[in-house]
């Protein structure tokens, strides 16, 4: 990172938060503090939604499983497009006309204050912990490139937003997502231009490459439970998991429920709709195109460097050995990699996989090395990315993709920390303790919820870093509660369905995710989502059917 | 606050699945190509 870069991030930062303060002018009541009065308009709050789930996870560890795993992550959004249209004629309507701050506060009505409390506390507890991986995926990183502590990364990141988030409400976390939507994916774009200008083969070849080494498999159609990216998985477990998290995540209901009518809140549900699996696969070839590149260009035997130093300081000779094997297996491949771009047939494929297979077999060496030298996992996935940014790219360029990476995180970090403290004031404060108060009151308790929640966040940050592989740890998060908290929700939707069989149907459903999670835990999360509702809803269902009147309240 | 004439509706739900399953498909044939094309 050159004095230019840096210039850029800081620029960046100090423009994000005094934008933000400048929002709070004329945010006096809590209706305009966490709803913006209900006036947005539908392309903000849908770049917003877009940008709230695109975190730096997605920048780094999706570019990174690109370049390790190839294009086949993309399944996982094959539901996204069915659930959206889904929730623009069920749940968005639904929520928008009952004129609610929380998803949560909605079932209170439809059944009861415990049914509300507790879908509500779910939410706190997971949304509050991913929030934390989500600041500890960027933060892990940065220290590892920069050798800063961890507490240093979590909070360049961490205090600007929690600064912005709690002036500014949601008017400064919305218009702050419209810019940083537009940072990030013209970095990305801009990314792909340079990658394809940089490398020494044609984009017909290097895709070549990329097909031989498996890069290339989109879809998988074997029907495993256990296996997370299959279309299976995507299409039936992903449409689940985006009704839960888009539906009854009030991360992401609080922006909808921004927009002036159902209308523009279906628009802006339908932007992701349009755009999302087309951006994953953008994002996913940026990795398979650093795959390629690094066949020409000589990688790192490990991309972090932490672990790098780490394992060269634990055993020097086995790393040196090593060292010399990559150096050997890097100059075969880049020699299977130009036989294969002049002449495409089956022996120039299989020696490629070849060369492919010894270059993996020596990383894996390494990371373990590095994973009994550091011991952390050795898994270097989520480095690749910034490996390349910092090493490859032009002067400047760095900055902006450093700043866009924090644009993602902060994005999903204020607009999650902005949903936190609405469910805190208004699905617990205002209803359980202080139901009477000014609105300067509940402002001043609300924007005291969004600090105490963005220093809880901060903190899981420094302790998630050990936790595995950053994008599965935010799924897994949410997958213990999402799909009996969407159960709820459907059963919210069903006229027969009765308090108690909500309760009780709830309370079956995460016990039943719980059980597979525990008896099976080779299950994918995804199918976690599928148990979860079917499980609340069936049981929710089999109570009600018990008793003799519907409920009422709707 | 909300347009009577833009509420959900089962005709306004299948012209919008229809559109967006369209875009989709579509998105789908050319990541099928890419794969029939680069995956071997």
């Amino acid at each position: 990172m050159t004095a230019l870069d840096w210039i850029i991030v800081v620029a960046y930062l100090v423009y994000v938060v005094t934008d933000g303060v400048r929002r709070s002018k004329g945010t006096h009541e809590i209706e305009g503090y966490f709803l913006a009065n209900r006036n947005l308009p539908w392309w903000a709050v849908g770049l917003s939604v877009m940008a709230t789930q695109l975190s730096a996870v997605t920048m780094i560890g999706t570019t990174g499983q690109g370049a390790s795993d190839g294009m086949r992550f993309v399944q996982f959004y094959f539901g996204l497009p069915v659930a959206m249209v889904i929730l623009g004629v069920t749940l968005v309507p639904f929520l928008h006309r009952a004129k609610v701050f929380t998803a949560y506060e909605y079932l209170e009505r439809r059944f009861d204050a415990k049914t509300r409390s507790l879908t509500s506390f779910l939410f706190l507890i997971s949304r509050a912990m991913s929030c934390g991986a989500i600041i500890s995926a960027p933060g892990v990183v940065f220290s590892a490139i920069f050798g800063w502590d961890l507490i240093w990364s979590v909070a360049l990141m961490g205090i600007p937003t929690v600064i912005y988030t709690m002036i500014g409400g949601v008017q400064a976390v919305t218009w702050a997502d419209v810019k940083q939507m537009v940072l990030i994916v013209g970095s990305l774009i801009v990314i792909v231009l340079l990658l394809i200008a940089k490398l020494p083969v044609n984009p017909d070849d290097a895709l070549t490459i990329a097909g031989a080494a498996g890069r290339m498999r989109v879809f998988d159609f074997t029907f495993n439970i256990n296996e997370t990216y299959t279309f299976w998985s995507g299409v039936l477990g992903g449409t689940f998991l985006m009704l839960s998290y888009f539906g009854t995540d009030q991360s992401q209901a609080q922006r909808y429920l921004t927009a002036r009518n159902v209308e523009e809140a279906r628009s802006a549900l339908l932007m992701s709709a349009y755009w999302k699996i087309p951006l994953q696969a953008l994002i996913l070839l940026i990795g398979v195109l650093i795959f390629v590149f690094y066949v020409f260009q000589a990688p790192p035997l490990l991309y972090n460097p932490a672990h790098e130093r780490s394992a060269r300081a634990t055993d020097s000779v086995a790393f040196a050995a090593l060292e010399s094997r990559h150096v050997v297996a890097l100059r075969e491949r880049r020699a299977a990699a130009q036989r294969l771009t002049e002449s495409d047939d089956e022996a120039a494929r299989a020696a490629f996989r070849a060369s492919e297979a010894t270059l993996t077999a020596v990383r894996g060496e390494a990371q373990d090395l590095a994973a009994r030298a550091t011991g952390e996992p050795g898994r270097d996935v989520n480095y690749i990315m910034p490996h390349f940014v910092l090493s490859a790219l032009p002067l400047g360029f760095a900055g902006i993709f450093i700043a866009a990476v924090m644009a993602a995180a902060m994005s999903s970090i204020a607009a999650e920390l902005n949903s936190l403290s609405t469910a805190t004031v208004i699905d617990f404060y205002r209803r359980w303790f202080r139901r009477e108060g000014s609105d300067a009151h509940f402002l001043l308790v609300s924007k005291i919820a969004t600090a105490v929640w963005g220093l809880f966040a901060c903190a899981v940050a420094i302790y998630a870093a050990t936790l595995g592989s950053l994008i599965e740890v935010v799924n897994r998060f949410g997958s213990f509660f999402y799909g009996s908290i969407l159960g709820v929700f459907l059963l919210a939707m069903i006229p027969q369905a009765r308090p108690l069989g909500a309760f009780v149907g709830l309370i079956a459903g995460m016990s039943a995710v719980a059980a597979v999670s525990f008896s099976a835990p080779s299950v994918s999360f995804l199918w976690h989502n599928v148990i979860g509702a079917v499980v609340v809803v069936v049981v929710g269902m089999l109570l009600s059917f018990g008793k003799a009147e519907p409920a009422a309240g709707r | 606050m909300t347009h009577p004439e833009s509420d959900s509706g089962p005709s306004r739900f299948k012209t919008t699945l229809v559109r967006v399953m369209s875009m989709q498909l579509l998105a789908l044939l050319l990541l099928a190509l890419i794969q029939l094309r680069y995956n071997r």
